[in-house]
């Protein structure tokens, strides 16, 4: 038989590659690069030196992560329908799932370009002394406070969408969650300081910002718990976010598998009670009020 | 040299048995599946696609066992190429981007060489000018074309076409036939087009109630319906199925001839709606 010889190596890393390009050609994620893009100029340029780019985290989460939720549930149809398309093919589904997961890389890379560029502003326009940081916290807790709201949720949303993706196929399930994802964020912030400590467990919380104490609404204060080890929490969760996904294919041995996503959820829980438990104890208001308390 | 073998091979949706245990052996060469719709020719295919796992029975593909260990199996996809019935494309992709991503599937690794083989099937199944189109602008027969496209990707040893000329028009249909029977592997067509079973395979099978009626040439399947097919004035009596010709007279298919009446030589249709009509008779005759 003539059969024209394929080249019968590792697909994961041309697979890869072709997810990667295939997020790049994603609309909605050029339509939430460029409103971060604009973000960024306004936050380089702003005169705000109060909280810096502290609020600015949001952005990316928003424009990054949240679409990329869509976006990569939306990759991970067509990549079955392609496959469905030729029938059943020599590249096996976690071999597809990991080559969707290496796309990630993309909206990763736009958070972290995000990140250096917030830096850049952060020192352009030092936050003033009434602002974060002060007293216990330095420039570093502000860094990893940015890196875990804006970075991580990067990371995170396009990874709940390949879990999506896989396991809930639906084409309106992931703007669904998009949107559900956004209240649910809110009450999970620190509106009742005596529950503070458990919003950690959340996927998307802030560690400092203006919360308000003793009638100045404005007041800065640094929240309980560690955004040191928030990241490390939320790297787990992403981790563990693949393998789940990597467990939908029925053709493969998910006997390993299981005892893997055993084992992540078991670190990301103790890395979930250390993030409440590292940093500080309870809330500490910046001594000096807000300006608009003192105006 | 045997292709692809099923040995007793069965399927059950639940209660619903779909085929009966089936043996075929399949060798190089064009094999037509006949069968009304629901005997089981679509799930037959995806059976020996390795889409879907048998209830029972032995599947072999190239020497490898489609229903043993996964590494026999993903060695067995390496030699298949699949047209399914119904394909639901990708969105957004350009045609070559959508072969370029199934030819990554099938293991072309290398770049240059997987643009090469892609622009090969493109230019195969005369869609060259239509490569940098979006799939969701080609026309019905042209996203048809670019189906069977992805199915030629690595000219696979055994070629599964479900329905492959639904959506062509004549030349296509022309066209699509001078390309299979060009193919040096075995090729295996599900098809209600009997013109392209006569015009194109060297062995037909035909499928009804998820059993084999019939597994023979094209000129053995003629033969059964040598000297039973009429064209005369009136319809034959107990016909299988009569029509009014473009000449006015009756095309009779089984039956018994009066007078004036005389016999043609059989189409491959007629002799596959004698033979699904004497399976009715005599199922009818049973029940």
């Amino acid at each position: 038989m003539n059969t024209v010889t394929a080249t019968q190596n590792s697909t994961l890393g041309p697979l890869a590659r072709q997810e990667i390009r295939n997020y790049l050609r994603s609309r909605l994620f050029w339509v939430g690069a460029a409103l971060l893009a604009l973000m960024s100029y306004v936050g380089l340029t702003g005169p705000d030196d109060r909280f810096s780019t502290v609020g600015d985290g949001l952005v990316p989460a928003a424009v990054i992560g949240l679409l990329g939720i869509i976006v990569m549930a939306g990759m991970t149809r067509n990549s079955d329908r392609a496959a469905a398309a030729a029938g059943a093919v020599a590249v096996p589904q976690r071999t597809r799932t990991l080559a969707l997961a290496s796309a990630v890389v993309v909206p990763a890379t736009a958070g972290l370009l995000w990140f250096a560029t917030a830096i850049v502003g952060y020192h352009l326009h030092p936050p003033a002394a009434d602002a974060i940081p002060f007293g216990p916290v330095g420039d570093g807790f502000v860094y990893a406070g940015m890196f875990v709201e804006g970075v991580m949720a990067c990371i995170g949303g396009p990874v709940l969408g390949l879990v999506i993706g896989r396991w809930l196929p639906g084409r309106g399930v992931a703007p669904v969650v998009a949107v559900v994802l956004v209240p649910v964020t809110i009450v999970m912030q620190p509106l009742f300081e005596s529950v503070e400590q458990w919003r950690v467990f959340w996927v998307w919380v802030h560690f400092y910002g203006p919360v308000g104490v003793d009638g100045d609404a404005d007041r800065a204060a640094i929240l309980t718990g560690s955004p040191y080890l928030h990241i490390a929490y939320l790297a787990a969760l992403c981790v563990l976010g693949v393998l789940v996904a990597l467990h939908r294919d029925p053709e493969s041995d998910r006997s390993r598998l299981r005892t893997a996503i055993l084992g992540v959820v078991a670190v990301a829980a103790v890395l979930a009670v250390l993030s409440m438990l590292g940093g500080e104890d309870e809330r500490v208001p910046n001594p000096i009020p807000s300006s608009s308390a003192t105006s | 040299m045997t292709t692809a073998r099923l040995e007793g091979v069965s399927k059950s949706f639940g209660r619903t048995r779909v085929l009966q245990p089936v043996t075929l052996d399949l060798h190089p060469g064009v094999v037509g599946l006949l069968g009304p719709n629901g005997a089981g020719k679509t799930t037959l295919l995806r059976l020996l696609a390795s889409v879907l796992p048998p209830s029972s029975g032995r599947i072999e593909v190239a020497g490898q066992d489609v229903t043993g260990t996964h590494a026999e199996r993903t060695e067995a996809r390496r030699r298949i190429g699949y047209l399914p019935q119904e394909v639901v494309f990708p969105r957004g992709m350009t045609a070559f981007g959508f072969l370029d991503y199934v030819a990554v599937l099938k293991e072309w690794r290398d770049t240059a060489a997987r643009h090469a083989e892609v622009r090969r099937v493109l230019g195969l199944v005369q869609l060259g000018e239509g490569a940098t189109r979006r799939v969701a602008r080609l026309s019905g027969g042209q996203r048809r074309r670019l189906a069977i496209a992805q199915a030629l990707i690595g000219a696979p040893e055994l070629l599964l076409l479900d329905e492959p000329t639904t959506g062509l028009d004549p030349e296509q249909r022309a066209s699509l036939r001078g390309i299979l029977s060009g193919l040096p592997g075995t090729v295996l067509i599900s098809t209600h087009q009997t013109e392209d079973v006569s015009a194109l395979c060297d062995r037909v099978v035909v499928l009804d109630r998820g059993a084999v009626r019939f597994d023979g040439s094209v000129p053995d399947l003629l033969a059964t319906a040598a000297g039973r097919v009429y064209v005369g004035p009136e319809a034959n009596v107990d016909a299988v199925t009569t029509w009014k010709t473009g000449t006015g007279r009756i095309h009779s298919v089984g039956g018994r001839p009066l007078p004036g009446a005389g016999p043609v030589p059989p189409s491959v249709e007629d002799a596959y709606l004698l033979l699904r009509g004497s399976s009715t008779d005599h199922q009818g005759a049973r029940s």
